[in-house]
């Protein structure tokens, strides 16, 4: 099946109002559903984009998604610009996100120890050439990221996905005339993690995670 | 020449971002400066670099993605709760009460019953897997052909038994109590509790199910007769195996609920069962017979029956293509995660681990994402 907005039934009243009116009808049992749908359909993409290249998997970046779009249903934001909801949206799934890695990582670390000789841990690795390379440079990439500070990544991630710098600022409550600067150096940063990786190929990640700056949201 | 702009103010500047009376003054210094060109040369392509590593990854389709999320929001959607928008949430805890309670016996069972999923599997293996003293757990997959062999035997579980398990003594009902300290002093062992949760806790529940003690008798010629259907020649059942009853106990198990916000979980732990064996008969055999049954290719199933320590090791058969049944770790230990995909209840989960002789399930229903899950168990120390 295509996508075809009008084969989800989506009423067409909704579909011309703002994102602040229909975060308020979401307060409104009666209107609730299809106020969110309309948000859902709305923005689901642009909060695919920033979260997919933080993801191990698609299906990670789903399951993301889904969980940032129910704290958007169960939990409606009091948003004050009708333009401030992608940067809700975000900041939630980047939350939802980071928390994710952060589990990861504690497991990989934990897997890593158990390994007495690294090289060895390499030797096991199937052949290069048998590696999808696409898949091994995603990899890296997202290694590389999350070598980064957390908020050195997410400004990448918010800008590779597509967000302007208002709706960037907004994200990461910061003064969007800081965001250039943020962004010059993440970049910076970025490629100087990439660049070693993917001369050495995929190698353990033993490393201790870089320093988390950003206060911790619960996941529900 | 106004004094050069900062790399902030170059970078957006590539990014056509800014105020347009900043644009344009970039745009002119820069006819003027080398030394910004190169900067903002140097940044393009940066930006480039990593336009070509982190590309705009194409989304899902929308219907697909729009049905899912329907499914996970649907239980709160429903048309009487939707109408009663002050009583959002108490229509949700209400349903979630007679709920804990199948949840709690449920979790007994499945417990008791070696923790079998499959009612045409369990029909026939479930007793057998209570000779096994449970300390690890072996996840052996079995194929649907197999599963739809099994069921279509409709072999009579009570030919497998000269008297079918029982419980022996009396136990009395799952006794409230206070907190986790209680629960241990009862129990006679330690309690743990998760230390995180999905949403702020407004009630917990804390039961000990009374120590169960059970018995059966297995008929040898029952279980001849079902390998026999089942064309397994290579395996023999001991003579003495049903010669006389198997006893075993169940320790006391202790049974937290946590409700909240929309979600409502259940952490049930306890210690493996222990059983008797009859004189002479062999573990390694009857492991070997369990693999037989599930659809184990005999050689695979001597290789498997002959490293495994039969003393403490639980068989869990699972579907092997079936999609809500994931294998997956709890602090570094292998765990199974069961997803209840219900009309009733789209999410809800079960999680099965173990720690050393320690056995855990926790079953989730509400909004609580399978991540969560995992997380809520990582916690439970």
């Amino acid at each position: 099946m295509h996508a075809d907005p009008t084969a989800n039934e989506q009423p067409a009243s909704l579909t011309h109002l703002n994102d602040a009116d229909l975060l308020a009808l979401l307060h409104q049992p009666d209107q609730r559903r299809a106020a969110f749908e309309v948000l859902f359909t709305r923005h689901y993409a642009a909060v695919w984009r920033v979260l997919y290249h933080l993801c191990a998997s698609p299906d990670e970046a789903e399951d993301l998604l889904q969980e940032t779009f129910l704290t958007l249903y169960q939990h409606p934001p009091q948003l004050h610009h009708a333009h401030a909801l992608v940067g809700w949206l975000c900041r939630v799934a980047l939350n939802h996100g980071y928390n994710r890695m952060r589990g990861q990582r504690r497991r990989q670390q934990r897997e890593a120890q158990s390994y007495a000789d690294p090289t060895s841990y390499t030797a096991t690795l199937p052949d290069p050439a048998t590696v999808v390379l696409r898949r091994e440079e995603r990899e890296q990439v997202r290694r590389a990221l999350l070598r980064l500070p957390e908020r050195q990544s997410r400004i990448l991630l918010l800008r590779y996905g597509g967000l302007h710098y208002a709706e960037i600022a907004a994200t990461l409550e910061i003064a969007p005339s800081s965001v250039g600067t943020l962004l010059a150096r993440a970049e910076r940063a970025f490629l100087a993690q990439y660049r070693p990786l993917a001369e050495a190929g995929l190698e353990p990640s033993a490393e201790p995670a870089a320093k988390d700056t950003t206060p911790r949201r619960s996941l529900i | 020449m106004k004094p050069c702009p900062d790399t902030g103010t170059l970078r957006a500047y590539l990014d056509h971002e800014g105020d347009p009376a900043t644009q344009q003054a970039v745009a002119a210094h820069l006819e003027q400066c080398a030394t910004c060109r190169a900067a903002a040369t140097a940044l393009a392509a940066q930006a480039v670099q990593i336009a070509v590593l982190l590309p705009a990854a194409p989304a899902p389709p929308h219907d697909l993605v729009l049905r899912q999320m329907r499914t996970i929001i649907a239980h709160d959607l429903e048309p009487e709760q939707v109408r009663t928008p002050t009583r959002r949430t108490a229509p949700m805890n209400r349903s979630f009460a007679p709920m804990r309670r199948i949840a709690a016996a449920a979790v007994a069972l499945l417990m008791l019953t070696g923790l079998l999923l499959l009612p045409p599997v369990q029909a026939l293996a479930d007793q057998l897997l209570q000779i096994f003293r449970v300390q690890q757990v072996l996840f052996v997959p079995i194929s649907d052909e197999r599963i739809a062999e099994l069921k279509n035997l409709e072999f009579e579980q009570d030919a497998l038994f000269i008297s079918p398990p029982e419980v022996t003594n009396n136990p009395a009902d799952p006794a409230p109590v206070a907190d986790a300290a209680a629960a241990a002093a009862l129990a006679g062992y330690a309690v743990r509790e998760p230390t995180s949760f999905p949403a702020n806790v407004t009630e917990t529940e804390l039961f000990v199910t009374d120590r169960t003690e059970f018995a059966f008798q297995v008929n040898a010629d029952g279980m001849r007769e079902l390998l026999t259907v089942l064309n397994i020649t290579d395996v023999t059942v001991p003579e003495t195996l049903g010669a006389s009853p198997i006893t075993g106990r169940m320790q006391p198990t202790v049974l937290a609920t946590y409700t909240g916000d929309e979600f409502s979980m259940t952490l049930a732990q306890g210690r493996s069962p222990e059983l008797s064996l009859p004189d002479g008969v062999d573990l390694q055999q009857l492991g070997m017979i369990m693999l037989r049954v599930l659809g184990m290719e005999p050689n695979q199933a001597r290789a498997l029956a002959a490293t495994i320590d039969w003393n403490s090791t639980l068989l869990f058969p699972f579907p092997a293509d079936i999609q809500n049944l994931q294998q997956v770790t709890v602090n570094g230990t292998p765990g199974l995660l069961v997803t209840a995909d219900g009309e009733t209840s789209p999410r809800a989960y079960h999680l099965y681990w173990q720690d050393g002789d320690s056995f855990f399930m926790l079953h989730t229903e509400g909004l609580i994402m399978r991540d969560t899950v995992l997380g809520l168990a990582a916690s439970v120390r």
